[in-house]
């Protein structure tokens, strides 16, 4: 499933008009994306938590290189589905 | 914390909706995204990222799905904003050990796992509490691409650099009292380091750097390590390395890199004694136990006697000489007299100028006398032993006054005997004799025999002189034979020999005689060489002085100057005939006159127009006779230069009077001196020109063209418009040929065949279309059932049949309503009882209503209908075969 799929599938169900259908869906993303960058958590009932995660700087052992890496740091977005959401999964 | 509520809380105030709107808006969004997920679909929003669903094995032994999210790099690097400019690093090569599947976790300990300082790269500071580091990263430039150091703190004093980034600037302070044992492993390339190792740090310190490209500033300081061992394979690399005071005591570099410039100080103290000052000093001990040691006022004294001035060197180039001798203290034994003596032997075009040097001693024992030249018994010579005295050589500059500049020479100090010597000059006096050489030999006192030799030198020039000039004469007189009256007048003073080739005689010489083409010199020569062959020949001379036979010389020089100004050319000539008793068939003979005759006659005429010559600058001096004469040829005729189409027009003419043969014999040489052709394809050539004049002068209408194609190449764009973009000529299509070639293709019998197969096919095709329209006609009657066109909303509905044209088949099948109530009618017809409903003029609210009752289990179709311009959509249901049935779905819609 792509974006434009999903708006048209949403549309359907919407009582919104097509064209402000899709700017809404735009704006909803744009709003996840910018709160993801300052607030770094999202939480959305029945769906699941965005959040961001700092991985600390690691050692791994290459063996193709048969040498000894170092990992800097990174800060990485996560996504923890709901309880819900994995209940509806594995119903079936 | 941004939550749901809020993000319907914005939506709603910026496009100005209800909430609930929202709300359920945002309940279809993740619905949908929960109904994708539970297929197994993964969801793919460009902006955010995408979802994956994975199955991870539960705690209770099975499986269980899970939704992974992976967001966009941009999105990503917009939230690793802190570390986007670090890059993995390699820290170091492992062991087998460590190879062996083991985890650094499982290699170290716990509490040196913990140890493990995590450096914060963004502000160069550490994260973690790590107090006791010996290592801080001075500064760490952007452009460089970031450093990873592993520190194992105070991990038994061992420490461990490993660097393998190109292109790094490191500034690594390591600060006092830190470990003492370091260890540096770096395989970097490209980096810049500047260490600092503090004082009173490390006592051994191992440095092993496989670098390439680097520039370490590194001080070693005084009184530092005792024993250092240094083994450097570098190339270009620029080390400053400083070592603290009272550090390490062994320190080990082992580098093998290129391109490594070093520049190590080391202290003071350190440096053991210099070998090579004791092997100086020794010769130099060696050196003054043979030879005293030489003064200024010694060699002034020298100097200073009469004796010493064999070749004529003076008192200060002496000095100079021996100045410009590079062994500091070069000593010579106790002398009252010094010797020199220059020869010039020419070998090559190189003049060597070999000195020997006669040295008188007070020794009587080392004296030698020679019997052969009373005038030099006291002389000796001192046998230097060449392994005493290193060989000198120098530039001479004496010489260079007295000869030829670019001439090179060599100082040859060599050791030789004086009837070596004597050999020597006999040698060198033949070789003279023998090659033509443009030596001078400075020599003050000639003695009697050496004049009658110079003598005879200087008759072999002066017959070389007057062979080139008989030859010159020679092609002057070919010139006067092919060249008659238009030819260049050599009476007029249009001609200028050129430079190479000077003239005999020359107005500037007569007025000026110093300004002369020849030398003094040479002038000189010749008349001493005149009268030494008066002397020999018939008139008996006694050999006077050589001061004498200048003042006859100078005596005749001023008579026969003064004559010329008076005199004509032809009387001058007759002056110089051969009255006197001349033998020598080579020197001046009766024809040789002439020819000289000839020539002053057509040199001296006109005197008067001097002024008209052309400087001789403007001549180019590697022209030959022939060419001077065209060029003046073409300078006596600029107008018809000039005009060109004229002359082109004249030719024909002028070659039919006869006169332009001259002409055109001129053009060939001109054409010759321009681009130095053979005379063959020159005739080559005109023999190609001549009949394609001839045919431009037979069709006056063709001529015009070849003028036009002239005209057009004129510049290089015309030549390019000419070519082709591969280079090669444009190729004009002749559009006749073509049609030639396509007639020739088709014969009239072909023709008729062609024009038979048209026709016939034109009557089939007529035909079929007939048979269509009729099977149309009939098939117009009868109702198909056709599947309705492509649509997405229809594809959802695509269980039902739709007619094609339903307009047609409402009115062919009569329907009779038999319920209309609330927009919703049910019609009767043969098929049963079919139940309609709605307007819809928008597709998607068709659409939508359609998905609503397939969700209840109805199935509806829909047909299009045109009211007013508008396109309306109604839905239909059935046919069900009693009207209750239908009554019974109304509720349901």
């Amino acid at each position: 499933m792509n974006k434009q799929s999903l708006i048209n599938k949403v549309y359907i169900k919407s009582p919104f008009e097509k064209e402000k259908s899709i700017k809404i869906f735009n704006r909803t993303v744009e709003l996840l994306k910018e709160s993801i960058k300052e607030d770094k958590n999202i939480k959305v009932k029945g769906f699941g938590r965005f959040t961001i995660e700092r991985r600390g700087m690691k050692t791994i052992i290459d063996y193709n290189k048969k040498a000894e890496i170092l990992l800097p740091p990174k800060d990485k977005i996560s996504f923890k589905p709901s309880k819900k959401l994995i209940k509806r999964l594995n119903s079936k | 914390m941004m939550n749901r509520e809020l993000l319907i809380k914005k939506i709603a105030s910026e496009f100005n909706v209800d909430e609930t709107e929202v709300s359920e808006y945002f309940n279809s969004i993740f619905d949908s995204l929960a109904a994708a997920f539970v297929k197994n679909k993964n969801v793919n929003i460009s902006e955010l990222g995408k979802f994956k669903i994975k199955t991870k094995p539960d705690e209770e032994g099975g499986k269980q799905k899970t939704i992974l999210f992976s967001p966009v790099k941009k999105l990503a690097d917009d939230v690793n904003y802190n570390f986007n400019e670090l890059a993995p690093v390699q820290i170091r090569v492992l062991d087998e050990k460590f190879l062996k599947g083991k985890l650094i976790e499982e290699i170290y300990s716990d509490d040196e796992a913990e140890e493990i300082i995590l450096l914060d790269f963004e502000g160069g500071e550490i994260l973690t509490e790590t107090e006791t580091k010996e290592i801080e990263i001075a500064e760490i430039k952007e452009e460089s691409p970031p450093e990873e150091i592993l520190i194992h703190e105070e991990a038994e004093h061992d420490f461990i650099f490993s660097k393998e980034e190109q292109g790094i600037k490191e500034d690594i302070l390591i600060p006092e009292e830190t470990a003492q044992n370091t260890l540096f492993t770096e395989d970097v390339q490209k980096v810049k380091e500047d260490i600092l190792i503090p004082e009173e740090t490390a006592q051994n310190t191992l440095f092993t750097e496989d670098v390439q490209k680097v520039k370490e500033d590194i001080l070693i300081p005084e009184e530092t390590a005792q024993n250092t061992l240094f083994t450097e394979d570098v190339q270009k690399v620029k080390e400053d390395i400083l070592i603290p005071e009272e550090t390490s005591h062994e320190i080990v570099y082992s580098r093998e890199e290129h391109t490594i410039k070093e520049d190590i100080l080391i202290p003071e103290e350190t440096i053991q004694e210099n070998p090579f000052e004791n092997i100086h000093e020794e010769k130099k001990e060696e050196i003054s136990r043979v030879l005293p040691p030489v003064t200024a006022e010694s060699i002034e004294q020298v100097c200073d006697s009469e004796s010493n001035y064999d070749v004529g060197i003076e008192k200060e180039k002496i000095l100079e000489q021996l100045d410009g001798i590079v062994f500091p203290e070069f000593r010579l034994p106790d002398f009252e007299e010094i010797i020199i003596r220059q020869k010039l032997i020419s070998k090559d075009k190189k003049i060597i100028s070999e000195f020997t040097t006669l040295i008188k001693t007070e020794k009587k024992e080392e004296k030698v006398s020679e019997p052969d030249l009373p005038e030099k018994e006291e002389e000796t010579i001192l046998f230097i032993p060449k392994a005493e005295i290193p060989e000198v050589k120098t530039e001479e500059e004496t010489a260079e006054s007295e000869l030829p500049k670019k001439e090179e020479y060599q100082f040859v100090q060599t050791e030789k005997t004086e009837e070596e010597i004597k050999e020597a000059e006999e040698v060198y006096e033949e070789k003279i004799m023998a090659e033509d050489t443009s030596v001078i030999i400075p020599d003050e006192k000639e003695d009697e025999p050496e004049i009658k030799k110079s003598n005879l030198q200087l008759e072999a020039e002066l017959l070389k002189m007057l062979d080139e000039r008989r030859k010159i004469l020679e092609e002057i007189k070919k010139l006067e034979e092919i060249n008659t009256d238009d030819l260049v007048d050599f009476s007029k003073p249009s001609v200028k020999l050129s430079e190479e080739k000077p003239r005999l005689f020359d107005d500037s010489t007569l007025d000026k005689p110093k300004q002369n083409i020849f030398s003094d010199d040479e002038d000189k020569e010749l008349e001493d060489l005149l009268k030494y062959l008066d002397s020999e020949t018939d008139i008996p001379k006694e050999p006077g002085t050589e001061k004498e036979i200048n003042e006859e010389t100078e005596k005749e020089k001023e008579q026969t100057r003064e004559v010329s100004e008076e005199k004509t050319s032809g009387e001058i000539h007759e002056e110089l005939k051969p009255e006197d008793n001349i033998e020598d068939d080579r020197l001046f003979k009766g024809e040789d006159i002439n020819e000289l005759e000839s020539l002053m006659g057509s040199l001296y005429s006109g005197n008067e127009e001097t002024g008209n010559f052309p400087e001789p600058k403007e001549v180019e001096p590697h022209l030959n006779n022939l060419e001077m004469k065209v060029f003046d040829k073409l300078i006596d005729e600029p107008v018809k230069e000039s005009e060109s189409p004229a002359t082109e027009e004249t030719k024909p003419e002028e070659v039919k009077n006869g006169d332009m043969t001259s002409f055109s014999e001129l053009e060939k040489l001109f054409i010759n001196f321009r681009t130095e052709k053979t005379e063959d394809e020159i005739i080559k050539k005109e023999d190609k020109s001549i009949p394609e004049k001839a045919e431009d002068k037979s069709i006056p209408g063709k001529e015009e063209v070849k003028v036009n194609k002239t005209e057009t190449i004129k510049t290089y764009d015309d030549i390019f418009n000419l070519l082709e973009p591969n280079g090669r000529k444009k190729t004009e299509k002749k559009p006749e040929q073509v049609k030639e070639i396509a007639k020739k293709k088709l014969p009239p019998k072909f023709k008729i065949i062609i024009y038979g197969i048209f026709i016939l096919i034109i009557i089939i095709a007529s035909v079929l279309l007939y048979q269509r329209a009729v099977n149309k006609s009939i098939k117009e009657n009868k109702q198909l059932p056709v599947t309705a066109p492509i649509d997405s909303t229809k594809v959802a509905a695509s269980d039902s049949v739709v007619f094609a044209d339903t307009n047609k088949i409402k009115e062919s099948q009569e329907e009779d309503i038999v319920y209309d109530e609330n927009d919703v009618v049910i019609k009767e017809s043969e098929k049963g009882f079919i139940v309609q409903f709605g307007n819809y003029e928008n597709q998607f609210e068709l659409a939508k209503k359609i998905k609503e009752l397939k969700d209840k289990k109805i199935y509806p179709n829909f047909e299009k209908n045109d009211i007013g311009g508008k396109q309306i959509y109604r839905l239909r249901i059935g046919p069900y075969k009693s009207l209750k049935e239908a009554k019974a779905v109304i509720p349901k819609l």
